[in-house]
């Protein structure tokens, strides 16, 4: 179709005006359209469908070799979990491994993790850090078993520990800043 | 502005960051939100888990974002609620803000909400998953909201193990969220697209790309005053910055379809669009009761016509302030009891006028 108002080029540009209820349809070129003031990109094309692709699966459940194979953890059968979509426990993934790999690609898309690993960009293992987390579970439980002597002790040292960690990240911030 | 009532209703922090309207594109898009789902490992997931356990998990969350604000030097004012000791108006008002969830709310004697970083970081404990880390920040900051919620993560891994599997990654009670666990979404406004009957086209597009919409209260809540919720679909197999990145790219560019929709308007209807925003107004500003969805409506067509220009002087802070302070929990608080529906419409009524009569006394401007 050529542009109706040139009569030269192909017609890209189609839309309908409204003028006192009568409807008229126009087919231009991207140039005759752009002198009478359109928008060469009409709200209605410019959804890329084509491009899109798709994605989603809807998530069906694969058949478990056996729906009452319970996870040894939590106790949770994969026939549960098909009842009610949510698993018992972390564990259970592993337990259902084959099931869940198959599920989540049908979800997902994809069963393969790629974001953020679980220790990624914390660094290197911090010692003091895993140090600092166990005296403090140590301390909550001292005091939970009234065992005051050793809580006093404990929390001196996680002071202690703290000032040095302060001191560290003080030292490390400077040299970082200009 | 200060209203009657304001320190009753900032008494409860958080969830408000998006009120001041000072993000990008803030008139189409009210909010951006993150959230991440983490598990503890070494607790069972809410299906098998104990209510000791629950407070037990309860405790580490709490402990590690102490250690971890503690050690950045940022002693972020915080509040910590337990949804069990707290009232029905207290709970419904958190939901309005999109601070808990239903989900939370039906299992509340287990459930907790803490808010720290200025109420823009909200950690929900206990929810469908142990933790859910979500950021809140006013237009569109997708970028911005997850690098937040990045740190907030990575803070909180230093003292905490969250269950983690090698090839499927992080690990949640609901398989939908594996992975990243990581859900983004925008709150946006698209009257235009309404109008102009093109937005199941875009509705449409969204789900054929891994995106997916919904109403202004989540799962399974109605499209009220033309506000859609777009988010990722998906959670696994794609980097979080690139789902954050994903939906920034095309919530800009349905921003840009919504931009032409209004100028379609403008061009073709626009006697018929300034009729229908001055009446709008004209209805919020002298009613004497409103209902919820009366006013959800009409303020969507008043956020259109500002938007457009074509009404006085009134600022998107206002139009969210004039969203959220009329929600039946946020009402309810300010009022200090529990509203009768007729009170309710009563009091709704005079709270637009007070936020309009703010806005009448900068400067009015003629109509156009």
């Amino acid at each position: 179709m050529l542009c109706a108002d040139c009569g030269e080029n192909k017609a890209t540009v189609h839309f309908t005006q409204i003028v006192n209820d009568a409807t008229e349809t126009f087919h231009l070129c991207q140039e005759c359209a752009q002198k009478r003031g359109l928008k060469t990109s009409p709200v209605s094309s410019q959804v890329p469908l084509s491009d899109f692709l798709s994605e989603m699966g809807a998530p069906i459940f694969t058949k478990a070799t056996n729906a009452n194979t319970a996870c040894p953890r939590c106790g949770c059968t994969f026939r549960q979990f098909r009842k009610t979509g949510r698993l018992g426990c972390a564990h259970c993934y592993a337990t259902f491994e084959q099931e869940m790999s198959a599920l989540l690609r049908k979800i997902h898309g994809s069963n393969e993790h790629v974001g953020i690993t679980e220790d990624e960009s914390i660094g290197p293992v911090d010692e003091l850090e895993a140090q600092l987390l166990e005296m403090r579970r140590e301390l909550r439980q001292a005091v939970e078993r009234e065992e005051y002597e050793r809580a006093a002790e404990l929390r001196d040292r996680i002071t202690a520990l703290e000032d040095d960690r302060s001191a560290a990240r003080a030292i490390a911030d400077s040299e970082e800043s200009p | 502005m200060r209203l009657p009532g304001d320190d009753i209703l900032n008494s409860v922090r958080g969830g408000l960051s998006w009120i001041s309207g000072e993000g990008p594109h803030a008139d189409i898009i009210l909010s951006t939100r993150v959230r991440l789902a983490r598990n503890l490992e070494h607790y069972p997931f809410r299906e098998t888990i104990a209510a000791t356990q629950q407070e037990e998990v309860t405790t580490e969350v709490l402990d590690a974002y102490k250690e971890a604000a503690g050690s950045n030097g940022s002693a972020a004012p915080r509040q910590f609620l337990r949804l069990g000791e707290l009232q029905d108006t207290d709970l419904n008002l958190l939901l309005e803000r999109h601070l808990v969830s239903r989900e939370m709310i039906r299992f509340k004697e287990a459930s907790a909400l803490l808010v720290g970083d200025g109420g823009r970081v909200a950690l929900l404990i206990n929810e469908e998953d142990h933790l859910r880390i979500q950021v809140l920040e006013a237009g569109l900051q997708l970028e911005e909201a997850w690098e937040s919620a990045r740190r907030t993560d990575e803070d909180l891994r230093r003292h905490l193990r969250f269950a983690y599997h090698e090839r499927f990654g992080f690990l949640t009670s609901c398989p939908t969220n594996t992975g990243t666990g990581l859900r983004a979404s925008v709150l946006i406004h698209l009257p235009g697209l309404v109008l102009t009957r093109e937005i199941h086209k875009v509705l449409q597009g969204l789900a054929q790309i891994g995106l997916t919409f919904r109403g202004l209260y989540g799962e399974g809540s109605d499209v009220v005053g033309n506000y859609f919720q777009i988010s990722n679909q998906t959670t696994l197999g794609k980097s979080e910055a690139e789902l954050v990145g994903h939906l920034s790219q095309i919530t800009r560019q349905v921003i840009e379809y919504e931009e032409n929709a209004r100028q379609v308007l403008a061009r073709d209807a626009l006697d018929e669009i300034e009729d229908k925003v001055w009446r709008a107004y004209g209805l919020l500003r002298c009613a004497r009761a409103m209902s919820t969805d009366e006013m959800m409506n009409l303020l969507s067509a008043v956020r259109l016509g500002v938007s457009m220009k074509l009404l006085p002087d009134i600022r998107v802070q206002q139009l969210n302030q004039l969203l959220l302070w009329t929600q039946v929990a946020h009402l309810d608080k300010r009022a200090g009891r529990a509203l009768s529906k007729r009170d309710r419409e009563h009091e709704r009524s005079k709270l637009i006028r007070e936020i309009l009569d703010e806005a009448d006394n900068r400067e009015p401007k003629d109509g156009r």
